[in-house]
């Protein structure tokens, strides 16, 4: 159906698969290997850990962008409404539980407006105005809460179930659960401009076989031929390469004919250089936007973060498993100063996350990809330093769409202040237990067994929503 | 009626346990306890212990709710609970909120109340009887059956019918499994081959083609033998097998997390141990036991340095973020070192048993607890490797620096103030002189500031501040020269003009220096005679106080009040380094003078709390300098209030700022603080802070202000040389001062406890005491407690135990792991049920037995291994062999293995003939091209591992590793094609082969092949080479074609992959 350029070719193993009904595996590699063409049946035998493989049940989704704001947005600035803050402004009810571990001051009404957008009528503060015209294709979860209120448990919390670094990234257990369908690119990928508080223990494969890591971009220089490290060879012209793998080839060939022909490893090493020799090709195609129209560019806008959601959409396209965005490097949106500043973070990421939407839509993959925004925790509806929030984690705001989720509806609902969670509760685990279901898994299911346990995303919690689900 | 039923649920329910009916209600009673472990005791603990526990401190309504008894008894309102009657449950009718409302911060969820409700329906199951232990259900008789926890057997060596195969006993444990599942042994590896494994094994490097060629041509029956013990005398030897050990030991120098960590830039010191220990085949017993307890083991000893960095394998653990939630963070950490204990020296997955008891092994939470009391009993420690001298000597030079700077500091912060406030009878002068300034050059002039200063008899440098403070640009800024600005508004100003404006605004700065002298005393509070006192309203407020102006005086009228409320608040700065003192305040009236801090206060808010007689810190008040010995510290914000008693007339006092906050760098420097009284309690808030207009003249960036670069100029004679001679002590303390002394990251003994079983894992939730000892399966029921400290040199004792049965039994099969690429265990950390079943067990027993014989020789083990027929085989397939053990678990072959990270790199700039084989030291950036050390010597991060590593594999050192994942991933690949690393080893190798062969292609190519691979190149390969030489390389390759060819051999798979 798809016939761009960065449509993955059918991967030898799968083209083998589909021909080799009916035949035992190994009697087909031994045909091939006498027929001399031993070496381009290399993967047949060889266990790929990243091939696709077939999920639990029906998916929702296949795929999963991330979009991460890091430092933790404020739930009553952005999708949580809450009038009582005018009402109450500078003041502290004296039966209102508001703590938070650092000294706060009185309720501080939104610097900024919400209005209702789309059919669905939800309220989202004006600092949103794009994603708000999308709004009937977003489920607002209001009733998100997790442990900690400090960035770095929450972060790890957020990416592996677990506030210590002990744990594999939601992202590593996609891939080891469902594999991915490129295997010309990474099946995690990771964009951020710099690097996010915690830094790469948040995509980390942990006690998961290294494979299924996520390999991190720094999208501050979109240049494709530095995104992904070693992707470009800068000492030989391509055909003068490819007559070097030649005879690497050639060679690897010889080494594994001499050790009786047969061997998963080697096979799989040779075949893996030839994936690696087109990665090169196709993974600076995917990061290069400059292929995509004027209109396209235009519609996502200027910017790092509008890049990323570019370059988020094509890996997607690519088949690409899971993208996660982080704002910035850092933890820009944790405002404690003045919550004004969330406007500008705001502006960087609006007309960006609608066109994302939109652009989905248009090619028919929205459907098919589950968007993922939120932060670490929310803040405080009381003021701290003037008009700053504390971190919050009692409850906040993230939000889905696409990927067989409900739009234009909200979910839960924090108290009168917007402070906790209070209406049909949603642990990070129970979103985690939910996106697992979207992608067809069972999150009690998709154990590995580790240090004498089976481990789960979820460790010993979570509860799937079903209610979010279209 | 009431209290019989009671009784009678109670026995129902309890008595089970020894009715004839036991094993049917088990389930049921299993099952309804663990209701109440999951749902009511969390609660409990949470909500309601804090009023209701023996421990509370405050003991609520006489009712206790931590155990069966007191629950069902109740408190003064009656039983608290009915078994199976809600409706009398007065418990449930206080969560409901119905006549009693608990807890009384807010009505609990209804779906906690709803299981309270079950609770009590099913009978209020409740196992809370005052400290008993929770039985645990393991039965270790029959648990210890299991092969691993049974003692190390000295079995028979096995017959074998291919006699003439074995070369030592492992090979007639291998054969006979071999024979009994119809499998034979391929043909022995060929000597190329074989010396190859064994260098790659031992040392983690390749062997030189001499050494090849030595052993090639060594006829002798010992030829191998000899290649062994050459190679196991290498100081390379311990290079390679530490970092086995360090994958186990978790091995890095940092800490995942981003924020407040403290880089371990020591702990190569226990790396550099771990591979000395190794090289000098320390038996491994002592090994063990030195890494538990080396800082309590042969203390007096000269190795006892040494023994401080052993402990390394903890001191090097993990750090948790502890912001928020400590007690988890803190528990998290007694899980790694508990974790890295048990399975890195026995084998055991104990960490499974932190929330409740091993679902598989005969591990219960409560031996979780006994060795996590262990850790909780000891602490991380920087230990000095040193004399106590040194460490006194290095810490009495640093005093000595920080003296010298602190007494500059002192000195240029003390001229600053003084030089700035003795210039405030020229800011008249100075602004006189700046206007004048400003006519000249409106009239076209280019006016000359030296002329002007000179003119005006002022300094130039201050009159060019003044200059920029006056400027047009900065009007709004200071709301009190509001009115110079108002001059530039008019057309000519008469001379008079300007100056009364600028005499009004010294005039006003010179008040203000009087109220912070308490020569008077200035009240933001304008008194309106016509309005009459708004009760709640503040009587007096001081300006802001400050560390350039730290005291105001207050002087308040009282005549008709009943209370006294002190109020200090912070001034718009935050609270930080708010120390505020009420100095000498004092009631006086007709009654006399009474000191009120002879008064007691009625009440006391706030932050600070209050002092008598001493400052927020309890020292000595100080304020600018001067010491007061009566006064009232405390802290913004603060309210202090008083009940007056009759007979005075007015309350006077001077509002301070502390030193002991002022004196804090930064913080100190914006400290601000007001003090306002009131007589009522206080409604509105003190009137407006108003500007600080001193610290805008005066402070550090004000036009009277010199900074400390520039004040060196404005030094004359004896002040200047007084500066000098500080500056000249200053530098002669840093350069006296002895060197940083070196630490080990190390561990030692501390408040020695036991822990609680935490119910759930949960540390709020305690239940049960686990005294300190080992485990319950190896050393039986009625072992006894550790006493001693801490109790790890018992542990350290039971684990380095030649009765230990799993200690011996994991090393060996560690060792073995790392020859044949597997363990006769699969699962080397883990000798559990869920762990792999050995492939040989009578191997592995006679392999520990053996072992513990040599006295934990790791060296004698190896020679005994590789001397075997079973090392010694080739790689070669065999489809009949396949067939029946395609995984070749029972070594019928030698598997072939890629070689790891370490290994592939070192052999890369080995053969290359870059190698730097230093030994030892800081660890050394990957990242670095020119970084030529061994891999080994590289940093490990637990926060960002070097991409290199983390791309092949290398383990999270976050946790413990018992063996490398292998995986193929193409960015490996794009690393061997792309990668400058690997660029500069091909211009390297091409370079060295053009130096030592002879100038012709063909000896190059047999040159390179010796050192790549150790082995002659094959007439195939060599045409194939020289054909891919002869072709003409591509005009803009920049790289020649020999070296596109070194890069090809060094990529290849045989240099990746051990036969």
């Amino acid at each position: 159906m798809n016939q761009s350029p960065l449509h993955r070719t059918l991967s030898r193993r799968e083209s083998l698969h589909r021909m080799g009904t009916g035949l035992g595996m190994l009697g087909l590699a031994g045909i091939l290997a006498q027929d001399g063409t031993l070496a381009q049946a290399a993967d047949v035998n060889s266990d790929n850990p990243l091939a696709p493989k077939v999920p639990h049940f029906t998916p929702r989704a296949k795929h999963v962008i991330h979009l991460f704001m890091n430092g933790g947005p404020s739930q009553v600035d952005t999708f949580d409404p809450k009038p009582a803050l005018e009402k109450y402004n500078g003041q502290r009810p004296p039966n209102a539980d508001l703590k938070t571990e650092r000294k706060t001051g009185g309720l501080l009404m939104s610097p900024f407006k919400f209005q209702k957008y789309g059919q669905s009528g939800i309220e989202v503060s004006d600092i949103f105005p794009h994603i708000g015209s999308c709004i009937d294709d977003i489920c607002v979860v209001r009733s998100m809460h997790t442990n900690i209120p400090n960035h770095e448990p929450s972060l790890l919390m957020m990416n592996s179930g677990e506030t210590q670094p002990t744990r594999p990234a939601m992202g590593s257990w996609l891939l080891y659960g469902l594999g991915t369908e490129n295997q010309n690119l990474p099946g995690f990928v990771v964009l951020c401009p710099g690097k996010p508080v915690v830094g790469p223990q948040l995509w980390s494969n942990s006690f998961l076989p290294g494979i299924f890591q996520g390999t991190h971009i720094n999208n501050s220089n979109m240049e494709p031929s530095k995104v992904i490290r070693h992707i470009n060879n800068a000492w030989l012209s391509s055909s003068s390469q490819r007559e070097q793998l030649d005879l690497l080839k050639r060679m690897n060939e010889i080494h594994l004919e001499r050790r009786g022909g047969q061997d998963n490893p080697l096979e799989a090493r040779i075949e893996s250089l030839e994936m690696a020799f087109r990665m090169q090709t196709e993974a600076q195609q995917v990061f290069d936007l400059k292929q995509e129209t004027k209109e396209t560019q235009e519609a996502y806008g200027p910017g790092k973060f509008a890049d990323a959601c570019l370059a988020a959409r094509r890996l997607v396209e690519s088949g690409v498993r899971m993208v996660q965005v982080y704002y910035g490097d850092g933890q820009p949106w944790d405002d404690h100063e003045d919550i004004k500043a969330h406007a500008n973070k705001a502006k960087d990421v609006d007309q960006p996350i609608a066109a994302l939407i939109n652009d989905l839509k248009a090619r028919d993959l929205l459907k098919d990809t589950l968007i993922i925004w939120g932060g670490e925790f929310g803040r405080t509806p009381v003021a701290e330093n003037g008009n700053g929030r504390d971190h919050n984690h009692h409850g906040f705001s993230m939000w889905l769409a696409g990927g067989g989720v409900k739009g234009g509806m909200t979910y839960g609902a924090t108290d009168e202040f917007g402070f906790a969670a209070v209406e049909k509760k949603v642990h990070v685990h129970d979103l985690h237990a939910t996106i697992l279901h979207l992608m067809g898994l069972n999150h009690e299911k998709l154990t590995f067994r580790y240090s004498g346990r089976d481990f789960r995303l979820t460790d010993v919690h979570g509860q799937v929503i079903h209610e979010l689900f279209a | 009626m009431r209290s019989f039923k009671v009784v009678g649920v109670i026995v129902a329910v309890f008595a089970a346990g020894v009715s004839g009916s036991a094993i049917a209600e088990e389930p049921t009673e299993r099952a309804q306890l663990e209701f109440f472990e999951a749902k009511i005791r969390p609660v409990l603990v949470q909500h309601c212990y804090e009023c209701h526990a023996a421990d509370a401190k405050n003991i609520k309504g006489g009712l206790l709710l931590d155990t069966r008894a007191a629950t069902l008894k109740g408190g003064d309102s009656g039983p608290a609970v009915v078994a199976k009657n809600v409706d009398d449950s007065l418990l449930i009718n206080a969560l409901r909120h119905e006549s009693f409302e608990m807890p009384p911060k807010g009505k609990l969820p209804d779906t906690v109340i709803a299981d309270f409700v079950t609770w009590v329906e099913m009978g209020a199951p409740d196992p809370r009887d005052g400290g008993a232990v929770a039985a645990s259900t393991i039965n270790f008789e029959e648990a210890r059956q299991f092969w691993s926890y049974q003692p190390i057997a000295h079995p028979e060596i096995p017959k074998v019918q291919q006699a003439d195969w074995p070369r030592n006993s492992i090979d007639h444990f291998t054969l006979a499994k071999m024979e009994q599942l119809g499998l034979h042994p391929v043909t022995p590896a060929g000597k190329t081959e074989l010396i190859r494994r064994a260098t790659f094994d031992l040392i983690g490097l390749p062997p030189t083609p001499e050494e090849v060629a030595a052993f090639v041509e060594d006829q002798s029956s010992e030829a191998f033998a000899k290649v062994i013990d050459r190679l196991l005398s290498s100081q390379h030897y311990g290079e390679r097998w530490g970092r086995y050990w360090l994958d186990v030991a978790r091995y890095a120098e940092d800490q995942a997390h981003t924020f407040s960590v403290t880089a371990n830039t020591n702990g190569y010191r226990y790396r550099d141990w771990v591979v000395s220990a190794f090289n000098s085949d320390m038996p491994y017993n002592n090994f063990v036991k030195l890494q538990i307890a080396g800082d309590l083991i042969d203390v007096e000893s000269s190795h006892s340095y040494d023994n401080l960095v052993a402990l390394g394998y903890f001191g090097l653990g993990a750090q948790y973020y502890k912001n928020s939630d400590a007690a988890k963070a803190a528990a998290d950490e007694l899980d790694d070192r508990v974790d890295t204990l048990t399975r890195g020296f026995l084998g055991l997955t104990v960490s499974c048993a932190r929330c409740h008891d091993h679902k598989f092994d005969p591990i219960p939470t409560q031996d979780y607890y006994s060795l996590a009391g262990i850790f909780n009993s000891s602490k991380l420690h920087n230990a000095p490797l040193c004399k106590p001298e040194d460490v006194a000597a290095y810490n009495a030079g640093q005093q000595r620096i920080k003296t010298a700077e602190e007494a500059v500091k002192k000195f240029l912060a003390d001229e600053n103030s003084t030089a700035a406030e003795s210039r405030v009878g020229e800011i008249a002068t100075f602004m006189e002189a700046v206007w004048k300034y400003r006519v000249a050059s409106a009239s076209g002039q280019s006016p000359n500031t030296a002329e002007f200063a000179k003119q005006a008899d002022i300094s130039e440098f201050l009159f060019k501040r003044w200059i920029s403070f006056l400027d047009s640009k900065e009007k709004g800024k200071v709301d009190a020269l509001d009115a110079w600005f108002a001059l530039d508004s008019k057309g000519a100003v008469p001379p008079e003009e300007v100056t009364k404006v600028a005499a009004e605004f010294q005039q006003r700065i010179q008040s203000l220096l009087d109220v912070r002298d308490g020569v008077a005393t200035s009240n933001l509070v304008e008194a309106n005679e016509n309005e009459p006192h708004k009760p709640g309203s503040p009587r007096f407020v001081t300006p802001l106080v400050t560390k350039i102006r730290p005291t105001a005086g207050i002087d308040v009228d009282i005549r008709d009040a009943k209370q006294l409320f002190l109020v200090v608040s912070e001034g718009a700065n935050g609270n930080s380094c708010d120390h505020s003192d009420w100095l000498e305040p004092r009631l006086i009236g007709p009654a006399g003078e009474l000191k009120l801090t002879d008064l007691k206060w009625t009440s006391l808010e706030g932050f600070g709390g209050a002092k008598i007689d001493r400052n927020y810190e309890g020292r000595k008040i100080r304020v600018g300098g001067k010491e007061y010995s009566f006064g009232i510290g405390t802290h913004a914000p603060s309210l202090i209030v008083y009940d007056l008693p009759d007979g005075y007339e007015r309350f006077k006092a001077i509002g301070g700022l502390d030193n002991s906050g002022s004196d804090q760098g930064g913080c100190g420097e914006q400290a601000s603080i007001q003090f306002s009284v009131y007589t009522e309690k206080p409604v509105d808030g003190p009137v407006g802070v108003g500007e600080d207009l001193l610290t805008k003249v005066l402070g550090k960036d004000g036009p009277l202000a010199v900074g400390n670069d520039d004040l060196e100029k404005f030094l004359t004679g004896e002040k200047k040389e007084q500066l000098t001679k500080l500056r000249a002590e200053q530098e002669e303390a840093k350069k006296t001062a002895p060197a940083m002394y070196p630490i080990a990251h190390s561990y030692a003994e501390a408040n020695v406890a036991d822990m609680k079983v935490f119910v759930r894992g949960n540390p709020a939730n305690q239940r049960e005491l686990a005294p300190r000892r080992f485990l319950t399966v190896l050393a039986g029921e009625d072992q006894p407690l550790f006493t001693n400290g801490s109790g790890r040199s018992e542990l350290a004792e039971a684990i380095a135990s030649d009765d230990n049965p799993l200690t011996a039994r994991v090393m060996v099969n560690r060792l073995w792991q790392h020859h044949f690429g597997r363990g006769i265990v699969g699962t080397p950390s883990n000798f559990g049920k869920q762990g792999e079943a050995p492939t040989h067990p009578e191997l592995l027993d006679y392999l520990a037995a053996k072992f513990i014989e040599s006295g934990w020789s790791i060296k004698s083990l190896h020679r005994e291994i590789m001397l075997s027929s079973t090392y010694q085989l080739s790689s070669s397939f065999s489809e009949a062999n396949a067939n029946i053990d395609g995984d070749n678990r029972f070594l019928w072959k030698m598997s072939r293995r890629r070689l790891d990270v370490e290994a592939w790199r070192d052999a890369l700039l080995d053969v290359s003939g870059r190698l730097d084989r230093a030994f030892g030291g800081p660890s050394t950036n990957l990242a670095d091209a020119n970084n030529v050390r061994r891999t080994i010597y590289a940093k490990v991060s637990r926060h960002e591992l070097d991409s290199l590593l983390r791309l092949f594999d290398f383990p999270d050192a976050n946790i413990t590793s018992e063996k490398r994942s292998e995986t193929t991933v193409p960015q490996q690949q794009l690393f061997v094609l792309n990668s400058p690393f690997m660029v500069e080893q091909a211009k390297a190798f091409s370079a060295r082969v053009h130096k030592e062969a002879a100038d012709n292609d063909d000896a190059r190519i047999k040159q390179a092949f010796l050192l790549a691979y150790g082995r002659p190149v094959t007439d195939l390969e060599l045409e194939l080479g020289l054909a891919y030489l002869g072709i003409k390389s591509d005009e803009q390759n920049k790289l020649t074609r020999w070296e596109q060819y070194a890069q090809v051999l060094l990529g290849g798979n045989e240099f990746m992959y051990l036969d």
